[in-house]
Formats: structure tokens, sequence, C-alpha cells
């Protein structure tokens, strides 16, 4: 009889801790698949982020495949827009002047435009530890000064 | 066997066998959720899966493709979420649908919206388990040749047809056997249609209709009534398609409503844009077109008259015209 609950309380003792470990591989496992899901699907907005109209070029009246930097720098100051952005994990977006080298490095506002060289698009203002940086090449475009300039396209993935 | 353990077996055997059971009970449960976590597991790569093909989609200004699933897909669209096997995502895009898609291809097309400017794109979803019949008269026949046959037609890999409505008036039941395969049929009326509704109602079983009318030559912009007698105005063939696309009257409001959203968000850019370049070019007269935006930005939202838009936006487009040189324009 003893012996039988013995057996019996091992066996379960086996069984939970066993079945802990399973859980934590899978939980682990689930775990990698999301952040690939959201890699890729960061990586997707990479693309289709530069043809978002409230920062694409529109120039007499046709779109080109160019950022129009007054309209990042204008566009909602509250930055409260989120729906744009759907992926399943926050991420920041934001434009980077090149070449030419500009002036200062800082983050554009209106009093420093246009001689500066970050333009932020999209901040959750969430805390994270980690962040994984994807960019494609842009082109930037000054309206005042129909210019052109060689940039990039930065989302930065947190985590 | 002394006399402890011819009473213990019978006990030892009998408490074996709850364990036991509970054991198997536990098991065969976990094989249950272990399942149904697959599934929710499967369901919501689907999901995610889809709501990035319509990211990429959207960087083209109009295409079509159609999505093999190698297996047969069921999920549900419906006022911006996407939903299979009890997982759910709302995707950031505009998307006319059927409510339920039952396949084994998705046929996905996407059109730019320009009012006068591009505010985003807005994507069509079919399973080829609905056909479109657009019919029309002498005096809708050239804006229905435009959604057969142009930039801005219905989805090429979206089943349709057009008729005269003399050909529908003469031959419904061989509108019928034409029809027969689909699983419903959506006449979409360029014109009356009290003539043939009787006979309609009479020969198909699964059918509904959905009437559009129009002061604009070329059905531009307009109204369209839908089958429970509601009326929604739509800017644009591509919201015209998005009317002809959608499930019922309340998913269209929904789309067009995040549609004037959008507008007004880019509206706005644009205002501000104006304001801003206006300031740092003070030789350059903007006042006209910043007026004009703001006019366009406070209407917008309206959901009464498509007159009004039009009046609007070709207001804003000429202001936009007139500049050039050194004051650029605005969009």
């Amino acid at each position: 009889m003893i012996e039988t609950i013995l057996v019996a309380v091992v066996f379960m003792v086996v069984l939970i801790v066993a079945l802990a470990f399973y859980f934590k591989f899978q939980l682990a496992s689930i775990e990698d698949t999301a952040d690939d899901a959201c890699l890729v699907s960061n990586i997707v907005l990479l693309a289709s982020v530069t043809t978002m109209p409230e920062v694409q070029c529109s120039i007499g009246g046709k779109t080109e495949n160019c950022i129009d930097t007054s309209k990042v720098l204008l566009f909602d100051p509250t930055r409260n827009y989120g729906s744009l952005f759907t992926t399943n994990c926050d991420q920041k977006v934001y434009f980077t002047q090149l070449y030419p080298v500009p002036e200062n490095n800082g983050t554009c506002t209106q009093n420093d435009y246009p001689s500066c060289g970050v333009y932020e698009f999209y901040d959750p203002n969430v805390d994270y530890t980690t962040s994984i940086k994807i960019s494609t090449p842009t082109s930037l475009y000054f309206p005042l000064t129909d210019e052109y300039v060689f940039g990039k396209t930065t989302i930065e993935v947190l985590q | 066997m002394n006399k402890y353990g011819q009473m213990g077996t019978p006990l030892s055997l009998l408490l074996a066998i709850v364990i036991g059971g509970v054991v198997f009970v536990f098991l065969v449960g976990f094989a249950y959720k272990f399942i149904a976590l697959s599934g929710s597991l499967s369901a919501a790569e689907t999901v995610v899966a889809l709501s990035d093909e319509f990211a990429a989609f959207s960087v083209a200004e109009s295409a079509e493709k159609a999505i093999d699933y190698g297996g047969e897909f069921d999920f549900v669209s419906y006022e911006g979420k996407i939903s299979t096997e009890g997982q759910t995502k709302e995707v950031s895009e505009i998307i006319f649908s059927p409510l339920e898609l039952k396949a084994d291809e998705l046929y996905v097309a996407t059109k730019s919206v320009e009012l006068p400017y591009r505010i985003g794109n807005v994507f069509y979803l079919s399973d080829q388990n609905t056909v479109y019949v657009l019919v029309y008269d002498d005096d809708s026949e050239e804006a229905v040749s435009e959604l057969e046959d142009s930039y801005n037609s219905l989805p090429r890999n979206f089943p349709s047809y057009t008729f005269d409505i003399d050909e529908v008036s003469s031959n419904v039941e061989g509108l019928y056997e034409l029809t027969a395969s689909y699983d419903n049929v959506r006449f979409v009326f360029f014109t009356s249609y009290s003539e043939v509704i009787n006979e309609i109602a009479e020969t198909f079983s699964n059918y509904d209709v959905l009437q559009v009318s129009s002061s604009e030559d070329l059905y531009e912009f307009g109204i369209v009534e839908f089958a429970d007698g509601s009326e929604h105005i739509y800017l644009g063939y591509p919201l015209l398609v998005g009317a002809i696309v959608s499930f019922d009257a309340s998913s269209y409001s929904y789309n067009l409503d995040r549609v004037l959203d959008r507008l007004s968000s880019v509206t706005t850019v644009y205002y501000d844009k104006s304001k801003f370049v206006s300031a740092r070019l003070p030789s350059c007269d903007y006042s006209a077109l910043k007026s004009a935006l703001n006019n366009y930005r406070s209407f917008v939202g309206d959901t009464e008259s498509y007159a009004s838009y039009v009046s609007k936006i070709e207001n804003v487009d000429e202001t936009n015209d007139a500049l050039g040189g050194d004051c650029p324009e605005i969009f």
C-alpha cells in the first residue's frame, strides 16, 4: 500500500517536473516565434512606411519616392498616431540625413530646420531593455529649396 | 501472502486504478489543450501573415494578386479586424470585403485614394464566391465602362459582368444560368431597376441589390443605396468599388469613416505645411491655398453631401496648381 503510494507520488513528481520543463521550452519557442513575426512585420513596415501619405513627397500633384521633411516635421506634434502602426510589438521610426552631413546631428524641430539630422516620425514612449535597428536608404526632400539629400529610414524594434 | 497482503492487494489495485485514471484523464486533457493551443498559434500566425501581406501590398498604388494558402482558408473580415479560429487581429489598412471568406485562394486588390492628394490605399478581398453584375442605361454606360476596363476598374480577379438594363429585363433566366456557379449575386444598378426587380426576386435565391446614383457624368462621386435601404456617399471610384464589394451598409460606413479620418489627418498635414512654407517664404502668397485647405479640413467628416466634397476638392486643387516656380506647390 505504502509502496504504491510512494511510487505514485514519485511518478507524479517526475510528471510535474517534466511538464514544467516542457512548458518552459514551449513558452520560449512561442516567444521566439512572436519575435520572428515581429521582426518580419517591421521589415515589411520599413518598406511601406515611406509610402504613408503623411510623410511621402507629393510634388505637382504626383507622389514621389521620397520623404518630405517638412511633413515629418509638422505631422501631429503629439506623436499620438499609434493606429498607423499595428504590428505586434513597439517600434520607433525616424529618418536620418546622411549626406551632406547636417550642421548638427540632433533631432529636428521647426527652430533648427533644416540644419538638423534626425526627423522623428513615431515614438511610442514605452520602456524597453534592448532594440534591433533595421534601416533602408531613403531620399529626403526639402520643399523650401527644392533639394533632395541622401538619408535613411530606420525602424528601431523595441524589446 | 500474509493477511495484510491479502487485504492490501485489492486496495493497492484500486489505488493504482484511481491514480492511473487521474493521470490518464490529465494527459488526455493536456493533449486536447495542446491541440487547441497549436490551432490558436497557427491562426495567430495566419492573421499576422495576412496583415503583413496588406502592409507590403500598400506600397503599390494599384495592384492585384491571389494568395494561395495551399489548402482551404476560412476567416472573417469586418470593421478593421481579421478573425480566424478565435484569433483576431486589428489591421490598420482599410479593407472592403464580404463578411466571411472561404476558399483555396484569396484574391486581394488595392487602390490609392486621391482627394485630390493621396491619402492612402484601400484594399478589397474576394473569395470569388460572390459575382458582381453591373447594370447600366444610356446615361451610365460610360461610367460602367470605366469600372469595367480602366485604371479605376473593379479588380480583374473579382468575378463580374456588365449588362444593359434592357438585356437584363429581356433575359433574367439567361443571367441566372450565367451566374449559377456562384453562391451569391450582387446586382449593382446604375439605373432604375423597378421593372426587373420582381423577376430577379422570383429567379434568384441568393442575391442583393446596390443602387448607385450621381449627378456627375462619370459617376465619380455619388450615393450608394444598400439592400437595407440606407444611403451613403462615395468619393471617387476606389470608394465606389469599396461599396460594391462591402458586405453591408454598416461595414461600408465604418470604412468610409476611416477614409475620412485619414483625409482629415493628411489635410491637416498639408494645411500646416502651407502655413509653414508661407512663413518661410514671405514673398509668396499662400493665403488662397491656406484658406481652401482650412475650409476643406473643417468640412471633412461630413457624410451628407458628396457635391460639397467635389467643389472643395476642385478649389484646393486649383489653388495649388496656381502655385509653382519660386513658390512651391504644397502637394
